[in-house]
């Protein structure tokens, strides 16, 4: 096992110190640290960092030790999420400082940061910067947690996992943003719709002229918008027909203007910029 | 592009006169009819969205100003205001972009805001039919540009980026003796983001620290935050200063060098490609809370041999170095190793160029933003289009990048990747917050 720098430890307990130059100076160093550790051929020693990052995240205070940042106070007055951050465990470390190593473990490329994030994903303080973290990971293990997520509380944080699982390849991926694609929620079913023109499959259109008729007009917009770009995709992965075919029904059909001179561009030739 | 198309002087001329060579004002007979008029909306009026584009605009005949946003209402009270005494009709205001790219009738948007939010901006102007014109660097990350470009391919969209220095007398001079060889093989060019009209680097200030405070009432702050990760509020953390900080922008290369390493760009040809080897010197001053790299030299390697030094001391401006002698350009300047260097340049060129823009604040706007209009009625090639600006970002990212990383870096312009190196292809993109995404 590769063995890390004896100074992270020490920085990740400075992190959270009340001075914020003393935090701060903690924080950059190890940024510094994790992004030099990112070299070609050191999966080693990322695996052995992203490990001693992990276990801080995770870290749960043992009583009268910690910061206590899960108090009542950190939400608001949200009720939800203050009875929800009741029933968890407090954590070690505050939120500020998970926050922070949840965006470095998503600089380490590994398979060994995901147990992690995967985690973090039910930690309502750091489950955003959890998500985007998991979104840099190619790990196919990676996709997986997100998917997991999807079903989690809160459109807005939904609709992100929706993004981010946009980058990613597969049925199951697919699958699942069809399925967001109906979703309760107007904020998810939007991203999905957008989420869903970033795969180069024609058989996906459907869902999307479906959305052009039955939503609302915002969602109309964006599904208009959506199958522009799917015939971008598609386009670009050399499916012209599909892209054809796609441009010609936006051309004859109710979509805006916009979408209309995209399918005149592309079926005109037209020059562009 | 290769050597012959550089020497040819006639096609150089032809593609400035397509490009940048609008009068600064349209003579009173000239004055197009109302329905000429390119009708606008400006998104983000601080003191670059106000000072240098709103009141050009707002007497410049080519463009009426419909619309007015910005998630600061002072700003865009402020600039309604400015607006409102110059034009006969006093432009709406608007606190969201969302809402201002739902108006049918502006034609064009005026994108002024910090980093962060460009992509998201002109993807969805781009997609909603708006011709186009934002601000320099293009992007804060290298994938959301590559996806600005394919929009605006996709939809036609007449796209400047605002690097006005190709609008700029100077610069299109000495880009034009460089490509035509005039002080010999090019061997080097060195951009310094120094401060601007001395011969000192750039000050490095780490910033101060301040406590975190309410944000004030007329700032949406969580708007203006937008796709960045959130942040509680500090003064020093949004408007002008917003380029201190690596959430929202690039520090000192990102800022000076989207301009500079442009100029670089262009003379090198390389407009749709890029460097192939980048290596960084950063000092990231950990004393105060910008994390921008305080002192910086970045050396990138073309695949023709060619290499820039970019660094933030010499004062400001690109120097040429070629084989028989050098040429230094800045917006106050332009020299060479010998005087006869400069008037190699075809005399119409340098007539066309005269007293054009010697008194503007920051020379080029005028003409640049002429000629994004020009090119909304036209339909002829903007003198900074998206591709181009793209790469220029491109490469003050992948100098911030080696930077951060501390190690030569491959880069494949082709591809617009790394070369074995996971952790670099991770940080040339960067998710956003949700629920924003392009």
């Amino acid at each position: 096992m590769a063995t890390v720098n004896p100074a992270v430890v020490q920085w990740i307990r400075q992190m959270a110190d009340e001075d914020q130059a003393v935090a701060n100076y903690a924080s950059q160093s190890l940024l510094e640290e994790v992004l030099r550790a990112g070299k070609p051929g050191q999966e080693e020693v990322q695996a052995a960092l992203a490990s001693v990052l992990g276990e801080a995240l995770v870290a749960e205070a043992k009583p009268g030790e910690g910061t206590g940042s899960r108090g009542a106070d950190s939400f608001r007055g949200n009720v939800f999420l203050t009875s929800a951050a009741h029933k968890a465990a407090d954590p070690l470390h505050p939120s500020r400082v998970r926050n922070q190593l949840v965006r470095m473990l998503g600089y380490l490329p590994v398979q060994a940061a995901v147990p992690y994030l995967a985690k973090a994903l039910k930690d309502l303080e750091v489950r955003e910067t959890a998500r985007q973290a998991l979104e840099s990971n190619p790990a196919a293990a990676a996709a997986d947690a997100l998917i997991g997520a999807m079903d989690s509380a809160g459109p807005v944080f939904c609709a992100g996992v929706v993004t981010s699982l946009s980058k990613r390849k597969g049925e199951r991926v697919i699958a699942a943003l069809q399925k967001a694609a109906g979703d309760a929620h107007s904020e998810v079913r939007l991203a999905a719709l957008e989420a869903l023109a970033c795969f180069a499959q024609s058989s996906l259109d459907p869902v999307l002229v479906k959305a052009t008729r039955l939503a609302t007009p915002r969602e109309q917009r964006t599904a208009h918008i959506a199958r522009a770009r799917l015939a971008e995709t598609l386009r670009a992965a050399g499916d012209k027909a599909s892209a054809a075919r796609i441009y010609k029904e936006i051309l004859a059909g109710s979509a805006p203007e916009a979408q209309k001179k995209a399918a005149r561009v592309f079926l005109d030739g037209a020059p562009s910029t | 592009m290769e050597q012959r198309e550089l020497m040819d002087r006639r096609g150089f001329l032809r593609r400035t006169a397509a490009t940048a060579v609008v009068p600064s004002v349209a003579p009173a007979q000239a004055r197009p009819a109302p329905s000429d008029r390119v009708v606008l909306g400006l998104i983000g009026v601080g003191v670059r969205g106000r000072d240098h584009h709103l009141r050009k605009l707002v007497g410049n005949p080519r463009a009426e100003i419909a619309a007015i946003c910005d998630v600061d209402r002072n700003h865009a009270d402020l600039a309604a205001q400015i607006a409102g005494g110059s034009q006969t009709k006093r432009p709406r205001v608007y606190y969201d972009f969302r809402d201002l790219l739902e108006c049918g009738d502006i034609n064009g948007v005026v994108i002024a805001t910090p980093d962060h939010w460009h992509s998201i901006i002109a993807i969805q102007a781009m997609e909603a039919g708006k011709d186009v014109y934002c601000e320099k660097p293009l992007s804060l990350f290298i994938e959301e540009g590559r996806r600005m470009v394919t929009v605006a391919r996709q939809y036609g969209t007449v796209f400047q980026v605002g690097s006005q220095q190709r609008s700029d007398w100077r610069f299109r001079k000495a880009v034009w003796l460089v490509q035509n060889n005039k002080i010999g093989r090019l061997t080097k060019i060195t951009t310094h983001l120094g401060n601007p009209g001395t011969t000192q680097g750039a000050f490095i200030h780490p910033g101060v620290w301040e406590p975190v405070t309410t944000p004030p009432e007329q700032l949406d702050w969580n708007m203006w935050l937008g796709p960045a990760p959130y942040k509680d509020y500090s003064p020093n953390r949004c408007h002008f200063e917003f380029r201190y900080w690596l959430d929202h922008s690039g520090g000192r290369i990102t800022d000076w060098g989207a301009h500079h390493n442009d100029i670089a760009q262009w003379a090198l040809g390389m407009d749709e490609s890029g460097p192939v080897r980048i290596e960084g010197e950063g000092y990231f001053n950990k004393a105060g809370p910008y994390d921008y790299a305080g002192f910086m030299r970045v050396h990138y390697r073309y695949a023709n041999g060619v290499e820039l030094v970019c660094e933030n001391e010499g004062g400001n401006g690109v120097r040429f170095h070629g084989a028989s002698g050098w040429i230094f350009v800045s917006r106050m300047t332009l020299e060479a190793s010998d005087p006869a260097i400069l008037r190699a340049a075809p005399e119409e060129d340098t007539r066309a160029f005269d007293d054009r823009n010697r008194n503007e604040e920051i020379p080029g706007t005028d003409e640049h933003q002429n000629n994004w209009l020009e090119a909304i009625r036209t339909g002829k090639r903007c003198a900074a289009g998206i591709e181009l600006g793209h790469r220029s970002a491109t490469v003050c990212h992948l100098g911030n990048i080696a930077m951060r990383l501390a190690r030569p870096l491959e880069w494949d312009p082709a591809r617009e990747a790394f070369r074995s190196d996971p952790v670099a292809n991770i940080v040339k993109g960067k998710p956003f917050r949700a629920p924003w995404r392009i």
